[in-house]
This record gives structure tokens, C-alpha cells and sequence, in this order.
């Protein structure tokens, strides 16, 4: 099982590296072990993450890609769909079946055909567009739903709340 | 009396060994005696009657695969999908014939057996398997019908993967939510075991979908019962011996429907009747709120917690008390009216629930002493027959007496939960016929336990009594 998983991985790896999308890094933290890759995000233009690079942390299952990995922030991150403690709630990342919040299809969730390379992309649209359907940070959600007005978080409102300032996280994350 | 009266008096066992005995032509005998017309039309009334056969699961197979032929044959699908459509449409075959007449396409469609639209498939004759990202023959890959193509292996890890989760007839494609269908999956699958587990999971949909098949519920029974029509009746399994009703799987619970008796039998489980006890017989401290139960005739309480003294009465400090006691039993308009009337509708709720409560215990408990009985009635037939009083066959009513009372005591037992959800105006005429029976097995059970005569006549009269008014009450209150 677990050489179907690394053969894939190891795969995924190779694709990414000859042919990344833009904004996105991802690896295995060493080549002794496949199963745990970090994943540098840049936040999308246009939103309160613009000039900020999130480090993530993805873990794969033995069974991978049978079962998702898990994907959490390493660094801050002020986000309805984040938890506090880094995790990252979205559909990608759910197998079917199992459905936290009770409303997502299961067209939109995890499958073998998904992989890291979707989720990223996944990530980083959810960067732009936040759920506040399904909050995972309380007080993020509360405040994108205050703000109904748009549809991405308030720059300025957020900078003056939050210490995950865009500066601040670039400085963070620089290797 | 005839042998077949006593045969309906007898155990249940007896009762549902007769349609064994109707299938063998034994009613056909009887419908040409004329005296006995009447008995036989007293059978069909039986309120209890219910026809069933105990099947093992090869039988079961059949029953299944020849369906699933005939339906392959008649709409010219592969079995595979034949099995799905009728796991899907409950095994009605006219259902799906039907559909099939009027909307083929959309019947296959909406059982996510084809797909809406229908995907090129790849001409090339390799391809790279999406989820291993292995280049590989296109020999060595398979797809739904939607056209998602991947290599064999993969299917068979995701396959392997779903049958851990406990899907057969529910696995879908890797990359849609089109079924696979076990065509597909025993191609993919190439381990005997894996194979094996698909077999029974697969099994185990197709019963599950089945109306009138259900697995006997008795532990680590593998048979199964097929009847002629859903209903809550009683099924005695031949195999693990296990009583239960056809619909819910429970203890067989005649006159108490399905949903009742669920009711009930969580309402014992539950702490309801706790709370209920809390509210009726405790009060709360009127400083730090601790719930207190009065356990003596003392009306000065102090409270455990924070030594606050207070009166039981009243609920007012009691201090106050000191040269005033008895304003506690003048009678003031009760600024606390509202409590005391929650308290009292608990206190009413309890008492009701305890009586039936207490009565449906007493049965069940009378019935576990059902082989004790039993022992000391054989014991009584060894004495008698030991000092020459009869013969061991003159006593055996003694038996048939005892598993009489044991079958009014099970369905008496199984009234009181019917009572205590009954709420319309024929609640009285329940109660009188509840009322009755239980005056009549009373009545025997003195007897059994008493008698030392030889008084058979007696005896039988006395049964048969009991018997008629079980039946009254079932035939009048069994909900179908």
C-alpha cells in the first residue's frame, strides 16, 4: 500500500517541480521521508494575504491517494476556514463520507484523481474567497460576515486586529 | 377436545410449526370434515397467524440471483446491472419493468448506473492511470461507463479501500459518483479474500434492500426469514430458537406496534423517570441551589453544602421560624405556584410510569422463572407417578398448562407499555380485557402451583379460557 503511495508521491513531486503553478512551492521536508512536504503559499493578489508567503505543513496517509492528507499553517493565520491551531477546513480535503459541516457534495470532495497540486489551488481560492458558511475561526467568520459588504476581509480592519500582518508573515516565512 | 385445539394452545413453538403441518396437507383434510369447518375458520382468524419460512443464505442467493437473471433477461442489461436496479428499486420487479417501458435511459441514469453524458474514451493504446501516474497498457485499466479510465491496480487498492469502509453495491467510480457494479469489481478485485468480502458485503445490500427477507436477529444466527408480507408479526426462528418481530427486529411485542414498544423500552433505558424522581421528591436549596432530599419527619433543614438553614415547608429562612413555626401551615396564596404545580405534574408523571413500569417488570420477571417452573412441574409428575397416582402421560397437561401461561404472561406483559402510550377513549376497553386476562392466568397459575388433585377437566377448561381472552385482546387491539 505504501509503495503505491510513495510511487506516487514521488511522482507528484517530479511534476511539480519541472512545472509549478505560480505562487506555489511544495515538497517532502527531507527524502527520507515523503510522507510530510511543506508548501509555500504567496496570498493572492487583491486580498488582505497580498505579499505574504504562508508556510503549510501537508501529511500523507499510507493510503494516499485513497485517503487525503491533512494540511494545517505552520505560520499565523487570521481566516474563517482556518482554525486556530492551523488546520485548514475545506472540502478538498474531506473524504466523501465524512462531512464536518453537513453540506458539502461530494463532487467537491477529496478523491484519488485529486492531488497536491489541487489542493494548493484550492487553498489559495479559498484564501481569496473565504466560506463564512463553514467557520472554523469563530471570530474571522464573524467579522467577514460583518463586513458583508465585500467579499474579501477588510485590509485595513484586519491588519489593526490581527499580529498576521502581510509584512509580518513575509518575514516570518522567508526561508 | 381435538388434537389441533390443543396444538393452538400449546407453545409457540407449536404455533408456528403449524403452517409446517398446513403445507403438508393437513388443512386440506380437515376442510372435507364438516364438523370441523368452524375450528378451521377460528385459524384464519388467529390475529397471531403469520406466514414465514426460515432460509439459509444459499437460498437466499437463489431467491436473489433468480431474480436478478429474470430482470437481466426481460430489460437486456448485464446481471451486474440488473442487481443494482432491483437493490435500488427494493426487488419490485414490476416496478422496474414499468420504468424501464417508460424511461429507460432515465431510470439508468438516475441509478447512477450511465452517465448523464456519456466521456470519449481514449483511443491511445497506453495511458498514464491518473492516480499513480504510472504509464500502463491499456489492457491492464478499466472504467465505469462514465469513461474514467484507471490502471487495475489502483481500482483494486480503492476497491480494497471502500470494502474497509463497508461499501459493495456503493462504490463508486474514482472520479464520479457512478457504481462500479460487481462486474467491474470482481475483474479488479484478484485476492480470494477481497473477493470473498465483496461477496458477503454485496449479499448483505441485497438484503438489506429486500422488503420481505431480513436477518434473524439472534446471535450469530445465519439464517434468514422470508415472508409473504411486511408485517409486525411474530417469527420463530428454527435455528437459533430466537422470538422476534418481522419489522423491527426486536422481542416479538404484540399489542404493542413497532414504534411504541421502541418508545417505551428507551424510556426505561433513559433517565427521564430520574429527573422525574428529582423534581417530585427533592428541592433545592434556596441559598446555593444543591439538590436536597428530605430523609427525616424534621421539617428544619440545613443544608449540606452551605449550612444555610432553611424550612422544608416554605422554603424561607429559618430563622424566621423561631417564633412563628406554624405560619408555615396557614394557608397564603403560593408566591411559588408555579414550582410546586412542576413538582406535582412530576410526581403524577412518575406514579404513572411506576405502575406500568412495575407490572411489566413483574411479567418479565415471573417469565425468566419460566425453567424453574418447569423443573418443579416435572418434579411433581416424578413424585405422582412414583406413588402410583397416574400415569407419567395422565400429568402432562401440567406442562401444556405452564407453557400456556408463560405465552399469556409474554403477551400480558407486552400490554402494559401499549397502556401506558394509550391516550384515546378505547383505553377503558383495553384496560377491562387487559383486566381479564389477567384475572384468568391469575387464576391458573394458583392452580399450577397449588392443585394436587387430578383435575385435568378443570384444567383444560381454565386454559382454554385464558387462551380465548388473549385472543380477544389481540384480535381487538394487534395494530396491522
Amino acid at each position: 500500500m505504501a509503495g503505491a503511495a510513495l510511487k506516487r508521491l514521488m511522482a507528484e513531486y517530479k511534476q511539480l517541480t519541472l512545472d509549478s503553478p505560480e505562487g506555489i512551492l511544495a515538497g517532502p521536508l527531507s527524502e527520507e521521508n515523503f510522507f510530510e512536504w511543506e508548501a509555500l503559499i504567496t496570498g493572492p493578489e487583491g486580498t488582505p494575504f497580498e505579499g505574504g508567503v504562508f508556510t503549510t505543513r501537508l501529511v500523507f496517509p499510507p493510503d494516499y491517494p485513497l485517503s487525503p492528507p491533512k494540511m494545517r499553517f505552520t505560520c499565523d493565520m487570521f481566516h474563517p476556514n482556518v482554525y486556530p491551531d492551523g488546520r485548514v477546513c475545506i472540502s478538498i480535503l474531506h473524504a466523501p463520507g465524512d462531512d464536518p459541516m453537513g453540506y458539502e457534495s461530494s463532487a467537491e470532495r477529496w478523491s484519488p484523481v485529486q492531488s497536491v497540486e489541487k489542493i494548493l489551488l484550492s487553498v489559495v481560492s479559498m484564501l481569496a474567497e473565504p466560506n463564512d458558511e463553514s467557520g472554523a475561526n469563530v471570530d474571522a467568520s464573524k467579522r467577514q460576515r460583518d463586513q458583508s459588504t465585500g467579499t474579501t476581509l477588510d485590509l485595513e480592519d484586519l491588519d489593526a486586529e490581527t499580529s498576521v500582518s502581510p509584512s509580518q508573515a513575509t518575514i516570518v516565512c522567508t526561508p | 377436545m381435538s388434537t389441533t385445539d390443543l396444538e393452538s394452545q400449546d407453545s409457540m413453538e407449536a404455533e408456528s410449526s403449524e403452517y409446517e403441518e398446513d403445507d403438508d396437507g393437513v388443512d386440506d383434510y380437515y376442510t372435507n370434515v364438516s364438523d370441523d369447518e368452524g375450528m378451521s375458520s377460528d385459524k384464519e382468524e388467529d390475529p397471531e397467524s403469520f406466514e414465514f419460512v426460515i432460509i439459509d443464505t444459499n437460498e437466499a442467493v437463489q431467491i436473489f440471483d433468480s431474480m436478478v437473471a429474470k430482470v437481466s433477461q426481460e430489460i437486456k442489461v448485464t446481471k451486474s446491472v440488473a442487481r443494482l436496479l432491483l437493490i435500488q428499486h427494493e426487488w419490485n420487479t414490476e416496478k422496474i419493468l414499468e420504468r424501464h417501458r417508460v424511461d429507460p435511459v432515465g431510470m439508468l441514469v438516475e441509478g447512477r448506473i450511465i452517465p448523464e453524458k456519456s466521456v470519449s474514451q481514449t483511443t491511445t493504446r497506453s495511458l498514464l492511470c491518473p492516480v499513480c501516474f504510472q504509464r500502463c497498457a491499456k489492457s491492464n485499466t478499466s472504467s465505469a461507463p462514465c469513461g474514467h479510465t484507471f490502471c487495475n491496480d489502483c481500482w483494486m487498492l480503492y476497491c480494497v479501500n471502500q470494502l474497509k469502509i463497508g461499501l459493495a453495491s456503493g462504490i463508486e467510480c474514482m472520479n464520479c459518483d457512478l457504481l462500479i457494479g460487481e462486474e467491474m469489481a470482481y475483474k479488479v478485485l484478484k485476492n480470494e479474500a477481497a473477493r470473498e468480502k465483496y461477496r458477503q458485503f454485496l449479499f448483505n445490500d441485497e438484503v438489506k434492500g429486500h422488503p420481505l427477507i431480513r436477518w434473524c436477529p439472534g446471535n450469530d444466527c445465519g439464517c434468514l426469514v422470508k415472508v409473504v408480507e411486511s408485517k409486525a408479526k411474530r417469527i420463530w426462528c428454527s435455528n437459533c430458537y430466537s422470538v422476534f418481530c418481522f419489522m423491527c427486529g426486536e422481542k416479538y411485542h404484540a399489542p404493542t406496534d413497532c414504534y411504541t414498544i421502541k418508545k417505551w423500552l428507551t424510556k426505561c433505558e433513559d433517565d427521564s423517570e430520574t429527573a422525574n424522581y428529582i423534581t417530585a421528591n427533592t428541592k433545592d436549596c434556596p441559598n446555593c441551589g444543591s439538590c436536597i432530599e428530605k430523609n427525616g419527619g424534621c421539617n428544619h433543614m440545613q443544608c449540606i453544602k452551605c449550612k444555610h438553614d432553611f424550612c422544608w415547608m416554605c422554603c424561607g429562612d429559618w430563622r424566621t421560624h423561631g417564633s412563628e413555626y406554624y405560619e408555615c401551615s396557614r394557608y397564603k396564596s403560593n408566591p411559588n405556584i408555579v414550582n410546586e404545580s412542576a413538582g406535582i405534574q412530576a410526581r403524577e408523571a412518575l406514579k404513572k410510569y411506576l405502575f406500568y413500569f412495575e407490572r411489566w417488570q413483574n411479567h418479565a420477571d415471573s417469565l425468566k422463572r419460566e425453567e424453574e417452573t418447569k423443573r418443579k412441574i416435572n418434579q411433581k409428575i416424578q413424585e405422582k407417578v412414583n406413588n402410583n397416582i397416574g400415569t407419567w402421560i395422565d400429568w402432562q397437561y401440567l406442562l401444556d398448562a405452564a407453557l400456556l401461561l408463560a405465552k399469556c404472561r409474554y403477551t400480558l406483559m407486552y400490554t402494559y407499555p401499549y397502556a401506558y402510550f394509550m391516550e384515546d377513549d378505547r383505553k377503558k376497553l383495553f384496560e377491562y380485557q387487559q383486566a381479564q386476562l389477567e384475572l384468568e392466568i391469575e387464576n391458573l397459575s394458583w392452580k399450577l402451583e397449588r392443585d394436587e388433585l387430578y383435575c385435568r377437566g378443570d384444567f383444560e377448561n381454565q386454559m382454554d379460557i385464558a387462551e380465548k381472552r388473549r385472543q380477544t385482546l389481540l384480535k381487538d387491539f394487534l395494530v396491522l
